[in-house]
């Protein structure tokens, strides 16, 4: 089967995240948590670096989930020190915990390992602001060299001794390495924006490669619809 | 810090959404073919310098530059946030795609606001430089706190306790990203002036 077009991906992505995200019901949770274990093992996703990122997103629901068992009225379940676990408290948590955990899987296996170009292209031509769409392009394209950058300067730092500490003078150190980072993308997109002058830019790209529409995305706009419209109606019974 | 998935109610999703969307466009209508490559290098600067921790205490922190970025780009800092949340959704699933307005604005606002703050002592010489970069990038971390913890208030009381623990530990970032910002803002000033222009 071929993959769906990029387009469909975005819109169906952002829909699945907002119904998800505001599903008030146990059921929607759990059947959008069961499919998207699926679209991971359909799409081949699991691996040590999805666990990792999971993980890590995960580090601010912990704040939340930690605490909420603790703080929601209810009836109480278990003593720990002076605090009540709440029963309501602890479903809560488990409710937002699967809830995120849904929709991030769901993003990973759609976005993450695709090229970030081809979604920066799929979003223009869902007709997003150009001047928008080309920030992006900029942002993506000028990441990596500048963290190669940041890396050479922090390397330099490092061998003329510099180690980080808590300390004024360290934080001092750490300022005038993101400063010279600052600088430096500063001048370099004068740089750029004088080639680019040079070759003719007025202020947009003209895009030359367009997606073309296969026969396969009916199929997959047809299915991505009908999951949505289902899940709407678990949703918000 | 980002509110991850699923935690606030539609409403303040749909507010911050709305507000950050009237943000992002007055942000690129201030975008001239000139500015876009600098906004766009210097959001990818801010990106990568947001991804080093640095040492404090037995833990670390790493900075957001909300501040920094307001007082470099002014409003565009709105449609710069927007997308550096978009790419560490979509690169790292941090943050989220239905919190993005409400982070957005959370970051941007709260940026702006500290930068206008700011550039008033940047009249006053370096030292009045050193100032106006700390008080931005302190206020701006501290308001971000707290309309994080505002929005979580207002998600329910069972997130009393959250919203309380999480503006808490906003003061120690606060107070090392206002430090580092005066510094970079004193560098900056000397070298590239019209950077803040």
């Amino acid at each position: 089967m071929a993959r769906p077009d990029p387009r469909l991906k975005v819109l169906f992505c952002f829909g699945y995240a907002l119904l998800v995200a505001t599903a008030e019901t146990w059921e929607a949770v759990f059947w959008a948590l069961c499919s998207s274990f699926l679209f991971a093992f359909f799409w081949r996703a699991w691996s040590l670096t999805l666990l990792k990122r999971l993980f890590g997103a995960d580090f601010f629901l912990f704040f939340v989930v930690f605490t909420l068992p603790f703080t929601t009225a209810g009836n109480a379940l278990l003593q720990v020190g002076p605090f009540w676990i709440t029963k309501e408290g602890l479903l809560l948590a488990l409710f937002i915990f699967c809830k995120s955990n849904a929709i991030l899987l769901t993003t990973y296996v759609f976005f993450a390992r695709n090229n970030v170009f081809e979604l920066a292209h799929a979003l223009h031509h869902l007709y997003l602001p150009s001047k928008l769409v080309q920030l992006l392009f900029f942002t993506l394209r000028y990441l990596e060299l500048l963290e190669r950058e940041f890396k050479r300067l922090f390397e330099a730092a490092k061998l003329r001794g510099f180690v980080p500490r808590t300390a004024l003078r360290s934080y001092r150190v750490w300022a005038y390495l993101f400063a010279s980072l600052f600088l430096r993308s500063y001048d370099r997109s004068r740089r750029i924006y004088e080639a680019m002058l040079l070759r003719g830019y007025q202020g947009y790209f003209p895009v030359w490669h367009h997606f073309s529409w296969a026969r396969s995305d009916f199929f997959w706009l047809i299915g991505g619809s009908i999951y949505l419209i289902f899940m709407a109606i678990l949703a918000y019974r | 810090m980002h509110i991850s998935e699923g935690i606030l109610p539609a409403s303040v999703l749909i507010a911050g959404g709305v507000l950050s969307l009237l943000g992002t466009a007055i942000g690129l209508k201030r975008l001239t073919p000139e500015t876009i490559p600098r906004a766009a290098l210097l959001t990818a600067a801010a990106f990568v310098a947001s991804l080093i921790h640095l040492p404090l205490g037995p833990s670390s922190v790493h900075l957001v530059f909300n501040g920094l970025l307001g007082l470099m780009l002014g409003m565009a800092a709105f449609p710069a946030f927007l997308i550096c949340l978009f790419l560490q959704a979509v690169l790292f699933q941090f943050g989220g795609l239905t919190t993005l307005g409400v982070n957005t604005f959370n970051l941007a606002f709260a940026g702006i606001v500290g930068a206008w703050f700011g550039k008033f002592f940047f009249r006053f010489g370096l030292r009045g430089v050193v100032v106006g970069g700390f008080i931005a990038g302190a206020l701006a971390i501290f308001l971000a706190g707290f309309l994080v913890a505002l929005e979580l208030f207002l998600a329910g009381e069972s997130f009393h306790a959250v919203a309380k623990l999480i503006l808490a530990a906003h003061l120690p970032v606060a107070l090392v990203e206002g430090v580092v910002s005066a510094f970079i803002c004193l560098y900056l000033q000397k070298v590239r002036p019209e950077i803040f222009q």
